[in-house]
């Protein structure tokens, strides 16, 4: 069985975020980059099928600029066989549906029984790209998995995470594209054995030509959700300080926290 | 990576500090900045980031300083992660990282690959390398360096261990005692210096002792300052009958392999420290930026800025100077001893200084457990002390230093002496001082927003080692005992050196990538050189003119009392 883990290069938590010139997204000088957090769940939760040899390969795709080539390393080092690039200048600016357009009609042809990816990217949350492919591919899909088990061939069985710390159990007919969240599973590093393995695995890199698309259609010139502002939300007037000795204070934390959320 | 030792006997290696005290400014050396090979850099970029998401997950520095205790566990990750085999050659089971690599998580596998498996890598044998090496790179087999002895510490060469030649069983028998041993209690492979009877003198040897040998025993942990996790004991060798296949390169050579590894060691070391700062700038910005008092963070008053303004130029130019030096080392063709040493040197005292300042920034916080200040203040001690304290590494930079431009003076002296036979050598030097006076050699290429730093720096250049020859010819050989005169010449060096270091890597970034996005370079680099050649003024002001005898005077005046002296008490 093939699969296929699509990954994404996001800004590093702890790099410095400043605004860019126009206001509409980050700088990107001063920025460090890393794979996607939640996406080293969904590679993980492939080698993990791939060990127990329910998987015979599994192969790691991203969308991005040059610079993003460095996360299909960092996936190949883990562990994954082998890679492709979708890299354009006409990408830039693309929306979610534009990117699920283009990432259907790179893997054409490849046969993937499983489709994960990230429940979400860490930069813009959008949390689309999963289910927009499984739409454009008119195959099924699940968002937020907590839990993964390949029944036989056919079928995946996957628990959803629901609120209230319930988990809903779906079945899906293969091929299937599902989501995953962060805790599903505990993501290995890559050792130096890896790393120097991955150097010999393929990174296939596509533009958008070899895809037979044309900018007319995806990306960012054919968007059609644009990006207006990034702003800090104006200061909440939601928050209160809680005031008095510290006994009384954390009686009054633990009353609110369960009525608010019934967790304690 | 071609060794210096390799070269033994061929034409003398390049050096570009000791062409510096020599009067000339080697600038191809060290112009344009090494730049790391990229595929190096990006193995090294996954590896790092491969490790600090495990580090963030596993490693508590905080614990394991009160545990005093490397958690088995720990142990295993980094085996796991391939950590211990970075820069053990590919052949064997390692990655092969040229030493750049390797510094750059210094900190991590320390003594193991730094010195204690280094004399295997460097001198060792295939038949030695293939028993050893694929162990230590998967760290089954860690290694120790063992050279310090209860009475032979900063004065090596005087170890007592000796190792006496069993033509009857064909094995070396060793006996001595070892002090002070990083991972003394956890190595399975010990390089060991000792002495050794060669060709019917007394000569060190380096030797492969393996623990299971018998014999071999090693003492109680240590309690430490700092590096508690880290392992240090004795190691007795009594009796020790160490295979003749365990001598390590040729008999007779140990004491200069003992200080090569440490060339190698001292680079790592000073990246270690480079990173320790850098982690307590991170620390101090946020501290300083959240904490308020008279309702301003505490960062925007000045005698605050003036801390982070001195840590973070201090450790640019630490960091400059290291990659810099593992530069000089990976070209295979130089000599890069002093650099290795003022590396050393410089970034040690730059992290004690940049740790001091971050706890006096976290204020009472600073003095308290639960924060890491006090921690990381413990733990960066050692690194003035160990491999080669400071002292000992100022009297080595100056004494070689100037050791060539003896030579020099040597020939001319004799010159002198003998003027018309030897007018072609006289002509040489005089030539040399007559340029050397024209024209003040100048750093290539340089751009203009760094042209006045450049031209302090080569101006300094000359200072040094037209200061270097005063002394010299004044002292004579005597300045062996003149260490006021080594330190001070030693001090300018290291600003000297870091200085170029700055200019050299700021440069480099100006002509690839443009003025714009090199403004931070620039702006570091510019202030660090305005402290540093005033500083370097003074150091060489002072080697003629200075207090030396007062200082003589007071230190006898406390010997002769025993201490500050009753007497003094007013
Ligand atoms: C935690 C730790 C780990 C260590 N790990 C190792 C290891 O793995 N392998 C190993 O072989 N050793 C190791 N050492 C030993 C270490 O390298 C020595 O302690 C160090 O070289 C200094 O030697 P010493 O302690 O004998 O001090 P001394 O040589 O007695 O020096 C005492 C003081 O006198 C100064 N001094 C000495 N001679 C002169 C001089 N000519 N001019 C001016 N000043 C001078 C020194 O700079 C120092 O300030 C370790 C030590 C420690 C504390």
């Amino acid at each position: 069985m093939k699969s296929l883990v699509l990954v994404k290069q996001v800004p590093s938590a702890d790099s410095p975020f400043r605004l860019n010139s126009s206001g509409t997204w980050i700088e990107e000088g001063n920025l460090t980059f890393g794979l996607n957090d939640y996406d080293r769940y969904a590679l993980e939760a492939l080698l993990k099928l791939k060990d127990a040899g329910k998987v015979a390969e599994v192969v790691a795709l991203t969308v991005g600029p040059e610079r993003a080539a460095t996360v299909l390393r960092t996936c190949l080092a883990t562990g994954a066989d082998r890679a492709i690039h979708v890299k354009d200048a006409a990408l830039e600016g693309s929306d979610p549906l534009s990117l699920a357009k283009v990432i259907k009609a790179a893997i054409q042809g490849e046969g993937f029984s499983l489709i994960m990816a990230g429940l979400q990217a860490d930069d813009d949350n959008y949390g689309q790209i999963g289910p927009l492919l499984a739409r454009l591919l008119d195959r099924p899909s699940a968002t937020a998995a907590m839990g993964l088990e390949l029944r036989d061939g056919t079928t995946v069985r996957v628990e959803r995470e629901m609120e209230n710390n319930r988990l809903l159990v779906v079945d899906l007919t293969l091929p299937a594209v599902i989501t995953v969240q962060t805790g599903i599973n505990e993501p290995r590093y890559a050792s130096l054995k890896g790393i120097m393995a991955a150097k010999k695995k393929e990174i296939r890199t596509v533009a958008l030509k070899d895809l037979g698309l044309d900018a007319a259609e995806v990306g960012g010139r054919a968007a059609r959700l644009r990006t207006v502002r990034l702003a800090s939300p104006p200061k909440g007037k939601g928050a209160e300080i809680l005031k008095g000795p510290a006994d009384e204070i954390a009686r009054e934390l633990v009353k609110r926290i369960r009525e608010k959320t019934g967790v304690i | 990576m071609a060794r210096p030792a390799a070269a033994a006997g061929a034409a003398p290696l390049r050096s570009f500090m000791k062409s510096l005290f020599n009067g000339h400014l080697e600038a191809d050396l060290v112009f344009p900045y090494p730049r790391q090979d990229a595929e190096a850099k990006e193995t090294l970029g996954l590896l790092l980031e491969s490790f600090r998401g495990w580090a963030r997950q596993n490693l508590d520095g905080g614990a394991i300083d009160r545990s005093g205790q490397f958690p088995a566990h720990v142990v295993k990750g980094l085996k796991e992660l391939g950590m211990m085999g970075m820069t053990i050659p590919e052949e064997y089971g390692g990655a092969g990282l040229p030493i750049t690599s390797y510094c750059a998580t210094a900190t991590i596998v320390g003594a193991h690959l730094g010195i204690g498996s280094k004399g295997v890598v460097l001198y060792g044998s295939a038949e030695q390398k293939k028993r050893f090496l694929p162990a230590v790179a998967r760290g089954d087999l860690l290694a120790a360096y063992a050279l310090t002895e209860p009475t032979s510490g900063s004065d090596a060469a005087s170890l007592k261990t000796r190792a006496v030649w069993d033509a009857a069983r064909q094995v070396w028998v060793m006996s001595g005692g070892k002090r002070y041993i990083t991972n003394g209690g956890v190595a399975g492979l010990f390089t060991v210096f000792a002495r050794t009877e060669v060709d019917g003198k007394d000569r060190i040897s380096a030797f492969i002792v393996t623990r299971d040998l018998p014999g071999v025993s090693t003492g109680k942990e240590e309690e430490k300052l700092g590096l508690k996790g880290s392992s240090t004991t004795d190691l007795y060798l009594e009796k020790v009958p160490v295979p003749k296949e365990n001598l390590l390169g040729e008999p007779g050579r140990g004491f200069k392999y003992a200080m090569e590894i440490l060339n190698d060691g001292r680079v790592s070391l000073a990246a270690g420290t480079v990173g320790g700062a850098k982690e307590m700038i991170d620390q101090a910005v946020k501290y300083a930026r959240e904490r308020r008092q008279f309702e301003r963070p505490i960062a925007e008053f000045e005698m605050i800025r003036g801390k982070i303004a001195e840590m973070m130029t201090g450790t640019y130019a630490a960091e400059s100077m290291v990659y810099l030096t593992t530069g000089l080392a990976e070209r295979g063709d130089v000599d890069y001893s002093i650099e290795s040493a003022l590396s050393k040197i410089f970034s040690s005292e730059n992290a004690w200084r940049v740790i001091n300042h971050a706890v006096q920034i976290a204020g009472g916080n600073g003095f308290i457990k639960e924060y890491p200040y006090e921690r990381y203040l413990r733990d960066c001690r050692i690194n003035m002390i160990f491999e080669g304290t400071n002292e000992i590494l100022r009297l080595f930079v100056t004494l070689a230093g100037v050791h060539t431009l003896g030579e020099e003076l040597k020939k001319v002296g004799r010159a002198l002496k003998d003027p018309i036979s030897q007018i072609g050598v006289l002509s040489e030097f005089a030539v040399k001082k007559i340029r050397q006076a024209v024209s003040d050699e100048q750093l290539p290429d340089i751009q203009p927003p760094l042209a006045k730093t450049a031209a302090r720096a080569a101006h300094y250049a000359e200072a040094l080692s037209v200061t270097a020859e005063k002394a010299l010819r004044a002292h004579g050989k005597g300045i062996v005992e003149r260490e006021f005169v080594q330190e001070r010449l030693a001090e300018a060096a290291g600003d000297l050196y870091a200085l170029i270091a700055c200019l050299a890597r700021a440069n480099d970034r100006i002509r690839k990538e443009g003025a714009e996005a090199a403004r931070r370079d620039i702006l570091l680099t510019r202030t660090f050189g305005n402290a540093a050649w005033r500083r370097i003024r003074r150091w060489l002001y002072q080697v003629e003119k200075n207090q030396d005898d007062n200082l003589a005077k007071v230190s006898d005046l406390a010997y002769e009392q025993g201490g500050y002296g009753a007497d003094l008490v007013p």
